[in-house]
């Protein structure tokens, strides 16, 4: 399909590790030096994605979701964002050991992101079609087949009479037939990786449930790897495999999804878990958790979530809880697990 | 479009006709006799100046006179320009009472009885070609001045373009002429390396002459060179800092996220997708800008006595010239109206989510 040949045996031209995971991110940490003093966005992250799993990345706004989405593609602002720590490995393949050079042929190619708001995320002066097929051209892709494909693709993610809206601005298209596209655009090379960063939130409610849909089909076509951030279960709920739970930059649980659901072993998911109306629990009063997220410049020492946690102890305003396997596939960072699991 | 291009140009009417009419005012009403400003020191029989207020109907409400000036009222006075070329050369007299103003193609003349649509022509080559000149200069190195700031926000060279902007922009455009015109006076005058000499040697004039030479050839834009830097200096400074505020408005826009994302190169991504946003403002500003240094071009013309239209009007307004004032004016506000028409038009093929109907 494209002149520059994607083997699946080599990212940007380095060999692959068969047995590693499709993607691994350890201890991954972006600080942003501003003005007002460093903002420790992401601190000490690590996850793993295997290929055809879709994983959930829930937390409260400002809890550094999408800076983390940044840092895998590398496309943080710098300044005033720097990576501070961490690797990032795709397919055992670590893409922060690469040349801005190589770095790109993996981005949009190997992975890629689709946005919050497609509004503002395509570009205003361009077609859609041109948009996406430009991704194709810039890869040696002939114009005409590249429109081809871009129509095609078009059609896949179900926009009527894709032919047609080829030519059509951004602003011509309705809020979903945007995100839509978006979609079309990050599948256009076929990645392995799909980052999808609250794609449904600038949506309407029942638009919401059509892109989820859409998004959960091609993933199992395309047999890729996605991860959908969020900072709502209920709209990933049915899409989702694992979650990973984040509280100020950092994974606080980590778990099976309906495990997670059944029952949280962090206080944190907790809290998120009542705050959200759940179809199988009507009746119960959502009760919001107390107190601000935390202030990426100040953040407590101890466990990070202690001013607001109502299990908080002396130990938790010293000593940052270990993130660990509390049960079996039920990973934690509260000093209380075990408490929170012997309830059940 | 189309519809919006036909009610535009229908708007230019009034438009046209109060702005003249207002300039017509401020030009006949001003204080003082141009009889006696073209007099001069000399005595003039009252009998000749009789005869010349007639000729130029200076006692004539100011109402008719902008009538006739205009070509909507009948003039009293003879109109050779109904005759044909045989009409002419059988000496056939040319009619009086004929309807023959702007409308009809004639500008008026002066005192002297030259042509208005004469000095035009003569003098609009000129102040054009200045103009374009400065255009040139200010287009090309304010843009790069611009991205180059703002692709490296509060790098030295952002500093540099900021305070020297900002310098430009507080500093009145004479006093930048006559500081340009002392510069040039002091190199010429140094023990400067000959080198240097005859490395400038045709470019650094105080004083322009009519090279007498095409536009964009190397004798024309010697001639003009310094003249066009002073006229578009100020312009220069707005169009960088418009570029670098816009450039760096965009940087963090999503669709230069997505253009990174999607795996462009840095070039492409920055040129095609950060430029062409970016440059949206600076283009429309650079066409109203256009018709700006045509008419901004008084101050600089006169400085270094380019004898184009900002020279004449200052005559004009000088010798009490109402006509010429008048024509040269005019043919400006003509420019100005022309140029927001296609910038308007620029504008909404520039950025497609404007659209007029
Ligand atoms: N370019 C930047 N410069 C400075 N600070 C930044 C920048 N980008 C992100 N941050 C900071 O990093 C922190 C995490 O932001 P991030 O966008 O990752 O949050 P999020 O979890 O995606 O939230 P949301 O749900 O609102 O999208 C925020 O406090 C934000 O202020
Ligand atoms: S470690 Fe302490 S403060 Fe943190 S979540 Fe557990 S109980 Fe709450
Ligand atoms: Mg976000």
């Amino acid at each position: 399909m494209t002149t520059e040949t994607k083997s699946r045996d080599t990212v940007a031209g380095k060999p692959i590790d068969p047995d590693a995971p499709l993607l691994d991110v350890d201890n991954l940490s972006v600080e942003f030096r501003t003005d007002k003093g460093v903002v420790n966005a992401v601190n000490g992250l690590s996850y793993e994605l295997e290929a055809g799993e879709t994983l959930a990345i829930l937390g409260e706004s400002g809890s550094g979701k999408s800076v983390n989405a940044q840092a895998v593609m590398g496309i943080v602002d710098s300044p005033p964002g720097f990576i501070t720590s961490g690797s990032v490995r795709l397919k055992g393949v670590d893409l922060f050991d690469l040349k801005e050079k190589e770095r790109r042929q993996v981005r949009g190619s190997r992975m890629s992101l689709i946005f919050q708001d497609a509004l503002t995320a395509l570009n205003p002066v361009y077609t859609v079609g041109w948009q996406i097929s430009e991704m194709l051209r810039v890869r040696g892709v002939s114009k005409t087949d590249a429109k081809e494909k871009a129509i095609e693709l078009l059609e896949q993610v179900g926009i009527p009479s894709a032919g047609d809206r080829y030519d059509n601005y951004p602003h011509e298209f309705s809020g979903g037939m945007r995100q839509r596209a978006m979609i079309a655009m990050s599948l256009a090379l076929d990645p392995d990786v799909v980052i999808a960063d609250e794609p449904t939130t600038a949506l309407d409610v029942t638009v919401q449930a059509q892109v989820m849909e859409l998004l959960a089909e091609l993933q199992k076509e395309y047999k890729m790897g996605m991860i959908l951030i969020t900072h709502d279960l209920g709209v990933v709920a049915d899409v989702a495999d694992r979650v990973v739970v984040m509280y100020a930059g950092k994974e606080v649980e980590q778990a099976e999804i309906f495990s997670l659901y059944k029952k949280p072993f962090h206080p944190y998911t907790e809290g998120l878990m009542h705050s959200i109306p759940r179809a199988d629990q009507k009746g119960i009063r959502l009760e919001p958790i107390v107190g601000q997220p935390p202030d990426l410049a100040a953040i407590p020492p101890g466990c990070s979530f202690n001013p607001r946690c109502p299990y908080a102890q002396d130990v938790c305003l010293e000593e940052v809880p270990a993130f660990r396997e509390v049960a079996p596939g039920r990973f934690s960072a509260c000093h209380f697990a075990e408490e929170l699991v012997n309830r059940a | 479009m189309g519809r919006y291009l036909i009610r535009r140009v229908l708007q230019f009417i009034p438009v046209f006709f109060g702005a003249t009419f207002i300039v017509f005012m401020m030009v006949f009403l001003l204080p003082g006799d141009p009889i006696r400003a073209l007099a001069g020191e000399r005595p003039m029989a009252p009998a000749v100046q009789a005869q010349l207020r007639d000729e130029y109907d200076l006692d004539d409400p100011a109402l008719i006179r902008y009538g006739k000036w205009l070509g909507v009222l009948p003039d009293d006075d003879p109109n050779p320009r109904v005759l044909t070329e045989e009409q002419r050369a059988a000496g056939v007299e040319p009619p009086t009472g004929t309807f023959n103003g702007l409308l009809q193609g004639n500008f008026g003349e002066n005192f002297r009885g030259d042509p208005v649509s004469d000095i035009l022509g003569r003098t609009i080559p000129r102040t054009a070609t200045l103009a374009v000149y400065a255009f040139t200069f200010e287009a090309i190195l304010g843009v790069i001045a611009g991205v180059f700031a703002g692709l490296r926000k509060d790098s030295f060279v952002d500093n540099l373009v900021r305070v020297s902007t900002i310098m430009v922009i507080s500093i009145p455009i004479f006093v930048i002429g006559f500081g340009v015109q002392i510069l040039i006076i002091a190199f010429i005058q140094s023990d400067a390396p000959g080198w240097l000499r005859s490395l400038t040697d045709g470019w650094l004039n105080i004083s322009w002459r009519d090279p007498d030479a095409p536009i964009f050839s190397l004798a024309s834009i010697k001639a003009f060179f310094i003249p066009a830097i002073v006229l578009g200096s100020l312009s220069l400074a707005y169009i960088a800092r418009l570029t670098r505020t816009s450039l760096i408005e965009n940087l963090r826009a999503d669709f230069v996220r997505t253009a990174t994302a999607k795996g462009l190169t840095r070039s492409r991504t920055v040129v095609r997708h950060l430029l062409r946003n970016s440059l949206i403002p600076v283009v429309t500003f650079l066409g109203i800008d256009l018709g700006n240094l045509m008419g901004g071009a008084i101050v600089t013309e006169t400085i270094f006595n380019v004898t184009g239209l900002g020279w004449e009007v200052l005559n004009g307004i000088r010798g009490q010239e109402g006509t010429v004032v008048l024509g040269i004016i005019t043919f400006l506000i003509f420019i100005f109206l022309v140029a927001n028409l296609v910038v308007d038009i620029l504008y909404a093929y520039l950025d497609p989510r404007i659209r007029y109907d």
